[in-house]
């Protein structure tokens, strides 16, 4: 077992813990559906490069 | 993914366009947005562009039922590699900074309470656990799914995440103690 592996055992805080990463989650800086989708002429473009024409 | 031998010459099958086809339409968007998180836009549209030509060059290699963590994997290393080219151009240009800071780390830290503080203090996370926290929270990966994309093990990824997000805290707490003081 590596240094990464050795568990914790401080379990104080846990539900502060998620409450943090539940206010990051809140902060995430892109609106992914302000996004371009698939389906946008970007993406069909990429698309159409990589496989080549039908 | 299957391929068909055409007298010697290897031929793409319908079979391998209609599965691109589909994990390119489910994936897109989503790596457009993990390499938005990270990168500017124009640097993130050459990311996605550069993950996917990878997913289909190596298509025999992309593993069943963890191909979103696979993406985020090669996603990872192209930016990676987009960021260590930035900074070799920029030492050369004299400049301080890369092109491939993400947009939300810009400006001083305005901090006036413990909510305030969390963006800052993310920003001031080693890279490594910045980007585990990312990987939870804004691309919502398991451990499993992150275990895959880093190379690393589940049970390694579950530890450092729990590491991370204490420092993340601590963080939290210096700052917003350092703004009221």
């Amino acid at each position: 077992m590596t240094a990464d592996e050795q568990p914790d055992n401080d379990h104080d805080g846990a539900a502060e813990e998620v409450d943090l990463m539940e206010e990051l989650r809140r902060l995430d800086p892109v609106d992914i559906d302000a996004l371009p989708s698939s389906h946008s002429p970007e993406a069909l473009r990429i698309l159409e490069q990589i496989l080549g024409p039908d | 993914m299957d391929k068909q031998g055409v007298i010697g010459v290897e031929t793409v099958s319908i079979r391998d366009r209609d599965w691109f086809t589909s994990l390119y339409r489910d994936s897109y968007r989503m790596l457009l947005a993990y390499a938005r998180r990270r990168v500017d836009e124009q640097t993130a549209d050459e990311v996605v562009a550069d993950t996917l030509l990878v997913a289909w060059r190596r298509r025999d290699e992309v593993p069943e039922g963890y191909e979103r963590a696979w993406l985020f994997g090669v996603a990872r290393n192209t930016i990676l590699t987009a960021a260590r080219s930035a900074r070799r151009r920029n030492a050369l240009n004299g400049k301080l900074r890369g092109a491939t800071r993400p947009p939300w780390t810009d400006g001083r830290p305005d901090v006036s309470d413990r909510a305030d503080a969390l963006l800052p203090a993310l920003r001031e996370l080693r890279e490594e656990d910045r980007e585990l926290l990312m990987l939870v929270a804004w691309e919502e990966l398991s451990h499993a799914e992150i275990a895959q994309a880093m190379g690393i093990t589940p049970n390694a990824v579950a530890i450092r995440v729990h590491r991370a997000r204490k420092r993340l805290a601590d963080r939290i707490d210096r700052l917003a103690e350092y703004s009221i003081n």
